[in-house]
């Protein structure tokens, strides 16, 4: 492609299910770079009749280290105009919120960390568990706000081929299945968080601070689980394979593509 | 488009499923699965003529199967092998009962 960067867009997954279901929706070559023992996939779809390029990189562990650091290699490498992360998460939505299923996809525009903070004593904070008080100290990255009103046209769409929401997405270094932490953790610093996951505020940091040309990070996830006791992985398949499905839909229908800045 | 048919024959709906079940026909098919299953032992859908299913369909599966779950059994049968193949990579083939077409 022509202009500031060099691949249209650039996808990240973690887990294998993720994986397997990115797969599935192109036909994929795997790339290998000299000095780099990351494997990055490469392939091409097409928009308005031209041939747009798709790279899409596995992060090797969840969390948010591996992902910052493989989605700042992924940016560094192919200067991707957009870098969406795809996969699965918990939908932690309140019913007076949003009545979330398995497989809905989850499209925030804010992601925040709600695992930052200090551990004290129960006297001096504010989130108490038992004989243990935590202090938040939350930090938020944005999703760009000139890429919001087309996620939003793209949920909105009659074309769309997802039951999608859009809505803050909590990130955490943690796998989340209590009531209680979320009543107390989540909902008490934005009560109308939308989702839960391990690795959605890294990839949205490093593509806001990366040095120019910088992509338009975009975090697509679908929920699998509701972070509660009844959490199972029964539904992982089909949440990993809405969130590519309803990308795919992104990159090939709405996003602005090509030239048109 | 799709053409969405039921018939009901002693305890068992059988809903015929003819062309795309996309997000526009998804809404389609919940409306008309929102009717009254007093009575109905058994929900089968014949997808025989059902050439695609998007996310949004396969949230209708799983919103009558939490509706109708201790109540109805939900078959999904002559399922093509274009259509199955969603349902397998989806893991729908572990969470409802889907036969596949012949």
């Amino acid at each position: 492609m022509a202009g500031k960067y060099d691949t249209d867009v650039a996808l990240l997954s973690v887990t294998t299910t993720e994986f397997k279901a990115v797969t599935h929706f192109h036909d994929w070559k795997a790339k290998t770079l000299t000095n780099d023992d990351q494997i990055y996939d490469v392939a091409t779809f097409e928009r308005d009749g031209k041939v747009c390029s798709l790279v899409h990189a596995k992060i090797a562990e969840m969390g948010m280290t591996a992902a910052a650091v493989t989605a700042t290699k992924l940016i560094y490498t192919f200067r991707p105009r957009y870098i969406i992360m795809v996969g699965i998460a918990a939908g932690v939505a309140k019913t007076e919120i949003a009545e979330q299923m398995y497989g809905d996809v989850i499209v925030p525009d804010v992601v925040w960390n709600y695992s930052s903070g200090k551990f004290v004593s129960p006297d001096k904070a504010n989130i108490v568990y038992g004989n243990l008080g935590f202090l938040p100290r939350s930090t938020s990255e944005e999703i760009p706000e000139e890429i919001v009103p087309y996620l939003l046209k793209a949920i909105e769409s009659e074309d769309n081929p997802c039951h999608a929401h859009m809505g803050p997405m909590a990130c955490g270094g943690s796998v989340v299945a209590s009531q209680e932490l979320l009543e107390k953790q989540v909902y008490s610093q934005y009560h109308n968080t939308a989702g839960l996951d391990m690795e959605s505020y890294a990839v949205v940091y490093a593509a806001n601070h990366v040095s120019d040309p910088k992509p338009i990070p975009i975090i697509v996830k679908s929920v699998c689980d509701f972070a509660d006791s009844k959490k199972s992985d029964d539904y992982q398949r089909f949440a990993a394979y809405s969130s590519c499905e309803f990308a795919k839909y992104l990159y090939e229908k709405v996003l602005p593509m090509g030239d048109d800045e | 488009m799709l053409n969405v048919t039921k018939k009901n024959d002693k305890g068992t709906m059988t809903v015929t499923l003819d062309g795309r079940l996309d997000n526009t026909t998804s809404m389609q098919l919940e409306s008309e699965l929102n009717d009254s299953f007093d009575g109905v032992s058994a929900v089968v859908f014949d997808c025989h003529d059902l050439q695609y299913v998007s996310s949004a369909g396969l949230r209708v599966f799983l919103s009558l199967q939490k509706k109708l779950r201790g109540q109805s059994e939900i078959r999904i049968t002559r399922v093509s092998e274009d259509v199955m193949d969603i349902f397998e990579v989806t893991g729908f083939v572990d969470i409802l009962n889907i036969e596949r077409e012949g």
